[in-house]
C-alpha cells in the first residue's frame, strides 16, 4: 500500500442537477515515480477524476482517495494534499491569478506561508528550471500559450509537489506550445522523478507515458501500457480516440501482410525494421 | 477601438519615479491633490506645476503616452471649462449677448478648474504609469493597513482590486474578438439611431459576461488548488523597501501643502 | 467567387506608440470553388489576412478583390457590411459569441440582421442547424444549456445562416477531442463540395487537415506569404517549412525518412492512410 501515491477505491460521482453518473466505480492506483496518461473523449469523466486527486471535490460515503497516505475525506489534510498533488488547468488564460510570471510563481507559495528568503530561492529555481528566465516581469498577456501554461507549471513545481497533475494543459495550445510543455514535462519527469498524471484526448501525448488509462462514460475501460493499450483495436474505437499515426500504419500494413513484430511500435522502429524487409528481399 | 484605454498601463522602464516605493508614490498622489483644492494663490499654482513638470521629467515617459490617457479626459475638462464660463457670474463682464453674458470670472474659475484637473490627471497617471499593478496594490493594501484593524478587509479588496486589473488586458481583448464576431454576422455598432447603437451591443455583453463568469469559475478553482484560503497566514514574494528618495520626496510635498496652507490663511 | 489579393499590407493601430505591422505586401489569386488552407505560426499574420478577405478589417495599402467587392484603405463601412454576408467567419472558439435565449434565434441572428423577415430568419436557422447536425429536440433550449461540440456547430450554423458563398474557418477544430475534430471538418469539406459557387478558406495548425482538404495551401510567416502551392508543392518544400516553425503532415514525415534511410526513391506525397500503405508496399516490392 504504502508505494502507491494514488489510491482510488470505488469512486462513484454524479453532478448536481444531473442524471448521468460521471464517475462509476473507478479504482486507480498509481505506484510513486510513474507518468499515467488518463485518456477519454470530452465528456468521458477524466476532468473529474482529476478533481478528485487534490481535493477539490470529495468523494461521498463510499469511495476514497487517498493521496501519499492522506484522505481527501479528511478536512486538515486538503492543504497538505493539494501542496503534495500540485494541478495544473486547461485554460491558459484562466489559472494566471497575479500579474507577472514571478509573482504568479510565488503565489502557491505565498499562500503555504513560505518565508521570504526561501521563496525567492525557489521561485528563481522553478523559473530556470522551465525554461522561463528573462521572462520573470512580463505580464499574462504577453506571453505565448505555451509560456503562460509553462509559468503555470512552475508555479505547480515551486511547491515541490510529489504528483503533477495535467488537465488538458496542452489542449488548448497551438503544436509549438504543446511540443514546449511536453517537453518540459518529460524533462520534469526525468530530472526530479516526479509522479506525473496527465488527461488528454491525444494519443499521441499519452503515448510517451509509462502507463495509458482509458475511460468512457465515467468509467474506466482500459488499463495498460501503450503498446498494449493500442494493439486493443475495439477499445480504442468504444472510446472514440484517434490512434496515433504510426501505430495504425503499422496495423494497415499488416492488414497487406507485410510482417511487422509485435516490438515495433515507434516510428524509428518501423522505418529500420521496413528497411531490414527490404534488403532480406 | 479599446486599445486606447491606458488605464493600468506600465511603461516598464529605470526612472527615479520606478524606483519610489509605491505607497510613498500614493502619498505624495494624496497630499498633491488635497493641498491643491486648498489655495487658489499664483506662487502656489506656480509650485504645484513645477512640482508636475518635475516629476514628468524624472519619469522619462515619453509625452505621447499621455496623450491616449488624456484625450478621454479632454472632453471632461474643456466641459467642465465651458460649464464654468456660463455658470459663475463675478467679477466685470466680459462679453455680453442677447443669449448669456460671459464673466471675467468665470473664465479664471474655468481656467482654473481645468487646470488643476489638467495636472491632477498627468500626476495620476505619471503613477499608473511608473507603477505595475502589483506595486500599487500592495502599496495600497499596506496604506490602508491601519483600518484592517476596524474590519476593513483590506487584504481582500487590494487583492480583488490586483485580480480585476491583471484581467483588464484580458478581458479587452476579449471584447475585440466578440465585437467582431457579431460584426461577421451583420451586427452593425456603427449606424442607426443611438438607441439602436446601445441595443446593438446586447449581443457583445451576455457573451462576455458569460466569459467572465466563466473565467472567474476557472480562477476560483484554479485559487483553491493552489492553496489560498484568505490574506490568514500568508507572506509575501514582493516586499516593499522605503528608501531615502522616498522620504524625501514625501518631505517634498509635504511642504508643498505647508505653502498652499500658508498662502491661503496668509497671503 | 475568386478572391485577389494585389499587395495587401495591414498595420495595427497606425500612428501610436503600439503600431506593429501585421502582414506587408501580400499578392495571391484564389480561384473560385478553391478549399484554400494557410499555414503558419501564431502570430505570422494568418488571422489578420483572413480578416482582411471579409471586410472586418481595412488594407492599410493595396486592395482586396473579392467577386465583384473591391476593398481598399477607403471602402465604406456599408459596403464592407455587403461584403460580410458574402464571406462568413467563423472565428477560433466560435461558441464564445451565442448569446441568445434560444439556439434557433441565436442562429438566426445574422439573418435577421441582413433584413429576412423573422419567418424566413427562422426557416433558414432550421435548415443550417440541420445542416451542422443539431436535431430539433434542442432548438428551444438555451445555447448555454449544450454541450461544448454542441454550442460549436450551434455558433457554426450561425454564420452558414447568412448564406455566405466563402466560409472563413480560423482554426475552427481547436479544443475539441478527436472524433469532433474529424467530423467538424468533414461537415466543412461536405459544405464546400454542395454547391460549385463556394470557397473555403481555412486557417489552421493541423496539417493532416491542410494536406487532406485544400486545393491551395498559402504559407505565411512574419506577416508574408512566404510561398503557395498544392499541398504536394507546399509539402515537398520540407526543410522551408521547417525553418518557418512548422511540419509536414505525419505519412509524408514517415516516407521521407524511409527514403532517407534506405536510400532509395520514395514518393513522399501521399497524405492519406491508405496511399501511404500502398507506397510502402511497393517500396519493399519493388527491385
Amino acid at each position: 500500500m504504502g508505494n502507491n501515491i494514488i489510491e482510488i477505491n470505488h469512486l462513484s460521482f454524479r453532478y448536481r442537477h444531473s442524471e448521468e453518473l460521471a464517475l462509476k466505480n473507478v479504482n486507480l492506483h498509481v505506484p510513486y515515480g510513474q507518468w499515467v496518461a488518463v485518456t477519454g473523449h470530452n465528456g468521458s469523466g477524466k476532468s473529474t477524476l482529476a478533481r478528485f486527486l487534490n481535493a477539490l471535490l470529495i468523494p461521498d460515503a463510499e469511495g476514497a482517495v487517498i493521496i501519499g497516505g492522506l484522505n481527501t475525506k479528511t478536512e486538515g489534510c486538503r492543504q497538505e494534499i493539494r501542496r503534495k498533488a500540485a494541478m495544473v488547468f486547461q485554460n491558459p488564460d484562466n489559472q494566471m491569478v497575479a500579474p507577472t510570471v514571478e509573482d504568479d510563481v510565488a503565489f502557491g507559495l505565498e499562500n503555504a506561508g513560505v518565508p521570504y528568503e526561501e521563496m525567492v530561492i525557489r521561485v528563481q529555481e522553478s523559473i530556470d528550471k522551465l525554461g522561463l528566465t528573462g521572462l520573470e516581469k512580463r505580464e499574462p498577456h504577453r506571453l505565448s500559450g505555451g509560456q503562460k501554461q509553462r509559468a503555470a507549471i512552475a508555479g505547480a513545481v515551486a511547491m515541490k509537489p510529489e504528483l503533477l497533475i495535467l488537465d488538458e494543459a496542452t489542449s488548448m495550445l497551438d503544436p509549438s506550445g504543446r511540443a514546449e510543455v511536453i517537453d518540459q514535462v518529460q524533462k520534469l519527469r526525468d530530472s526530479e522523478n516526479m509522479t506525473i498524471l496527465t488527461i488528454t484526448h491525444d494519443l499521441n501525448e499519452a503515448a510517451l507515458a509509462d502507463r495509458i488509462v482509458v475511460m468512457r462514460e465515467g468509467e474506466i475501460i482500459g488499463d495498460g501500457t501503450p503498446a498494449q493499450i493500442f494493439r486493443q483495436e475495439d477499445l480504442l474505437k468504444e472510446a472514440s480516440l484517434k490512434k496515433p499515426f504510426i501505430i495504425e500504419l503499422i496495423a494497415s500494413l499488416r492488414e497487406k501482410e507485410v510482417d511487422i513484430p509485435e516490438e515495433v511500435t515507434t516510428e524509428e522502429e518501423l522505418v529500420n525494421h521496413l528497411c531490414r524487409l527490404k534488403q532480406t528481399m | 477601438m479599446l486599445d486606447n484605454v491606458i488605464i493600468g498601463q506600465y511603461i516598464p522602464g529605470k526612472s527615479l519615479i520606478h524606483k519610489m516605493d509605491p505607497r510613498a508614490k500614493l502619498l505624495c498622489l494624496l497630499l498633491f491633490i488635497v493641498f491643491l483644492f486648498v489655495s487658489r494663490h499664483p506662487a502656489f499654482f506656480i509650485l504645484a506645476i513645477s512640482l508636475t513638470v518635475l516629476t514628468f521629467i524624472a519619469a522619462g515617459i515619453p509625452f505621447r503616452f499621455y496623450l491616449k490617457g488624456i484625450r478621454i479626459i479632454a472632453l471632461i475638462i474643456s466641459f467642465t471649462f465651458i460649464l464654468h464660463l456660463f455658470v459663475t457670474r463675478e467679477g466685470p463682464p466680459l462679453l455680453e449677448t442677447p443669449l448669456f453674458t460671459i464673466y471675467t470670472g468665470g473664465v479664471t474659475e474655468g481656467a482654473f478648474i481645468a487646470l488643476r484637473l489638467l495636472i491632477i490627471v498627468i500626476m495620476a497617471s505619471l503613477i499608473t504609469l511608473t507603477t505595475t499593478p502589483v506595486d500599487l496594490t500592495d502599496g495600497l493594501e499596506k496604506l490602508m493597513k491601519p483600518f484592517g484593524k476596524l474590519g476593513v478587509p483590506t487584504h481582500e479588496l487590494a487583492f480583488m482590486m490586483a485580480i480585476a486589473l491583471r484581467f483588464i488586458p484580458t478581458l479587452l481583448e476579449e471584447t475585440a474578438k466578440i465585437i467582431k464576431a457579431q460584426m461577421a454576422r451583420g451586427a452593425n455598432f456603427t449606424h442607426g439611431s443611438l438607441w439602436r447603437r446601445i441595443k446593438a451591443f446586447v449581443p457583445v455583453l451576455i457573451p462576455l459576461f458569460v466569459q467572465s463568469f466563466k473565467r472567474a469559475e476557472d480562477l476560483a478553482v484554479a485559487m483553491e488548488a493552489r492553496g489560498y484560503a484568505g490574506g490568514h497566514g500568508r507572506t509575501k514574494f514582493r516586499i516593499l523597501q522605503w528608501k531615502p528618495i522616498d522620504t524625501a520626496a514625501v518631505t517634498l510635498f509635504a511642504v508643498y501643502g505647508a505653502f498652499g496652507v500658508y498662502t491661503r490663511l496668509f497671503i | 467567387m475568386q478572391i485577389k489579393a494585389n499587395n495587401v499590407s495591414h498595420v495595427y493601430m497606425p500612428g501610436t506608440p503600439f503600431e506593429k505591422a501585421a502582414i506587408s505586401n501580400v499578392n495571391v489569386t484564389l480561384p473560385p470553388h478553391t478549399f484554400t488552407s494557410v499555414i503558419g505560426r501564431t502570430g505570422s499574420g494568418k488571422s489578420t489576412f483572413v480578416q482582411l478577405i471579409n471586410g472586418l478589417l481595412k488594407p492599410v495599402e493595396g486592395s482586396l478583390t473579392v467577386g465583384d467587392f473591391t476593398i481598399t484603405k477607403h471602402t465604406k463601412q456599408r459596403e464592407l457590411y455587403e461584403l460580410r454576408r458574402k464571406a462568413g467567419m467563423v472565428f477560433q472558439y466560435p461558441e464564445h459569441q451565442l448569446f441568445e435565449e434560444t439556439i434557433l434565434r441565436d442562429v438566426a441572428f445574422g439573418p435577421e440582421n441582413y433584413g429576412m423577415t423573422a419567418a424566413e430568419a427562422e426557416k433558414t436557422a432550421r435548415e443550417q442547424l440541420a445542416v451542422t447536425g443539431i436535431g430539433e429536440n434542442l432548438f428551444e433550449r438555451s445555447p448555454f444549456e449544450l454541450s461544448g461540440g454542441q454550442m460549436r456547430r450551434a455558433a457554426i450554423a450561425g454564420v452558414l445562416a447568412l448564406e455566405p458563398q466563402v466560409l472563413i474557418l480560423d482554426e475552427p477544430t481547436a479544443g475539441l477531442d478527436p472524433q469532433g475534430q474529424e467530423d467538424i471538418m468533414k461537415m466543412f469539406n461536405e459544405w464546400f463540395h454542395s454547391d460549385k459557387q463556394r470557397s473555403v478558406i481555412l486557417v489552421t495548425h493541423n496539417m493532416e487537415d491542410a494536406a487532406a482538404y485544400s486545393d491551395q495551401i498559402l504559407v505565411m510567416d512574419s506577416g508574408r506569404l512566404q510561398f503557395y502551392g498544392t499541398p504536394g508543392d507546399v509539402f515537398s518544400r520540407q526543410e522551408e517549412l521547417m525553418k518557418l516553425g512548422l511540419s509536414v503532415p505525419e505519412s509524408m514525415r514517415f516516407l521521407s525518412k524511409l527514403g532517407a534511410k534506405s536510400g532509395r526513391e520514395i514518393t513522399i506525397e501521399r497524405f492519406r492512410l491508405q496511399d501511404t500503405v500502398n507506397e510502402i508496399v511497393s517500396f519493399l516490392g519493388k527491385d
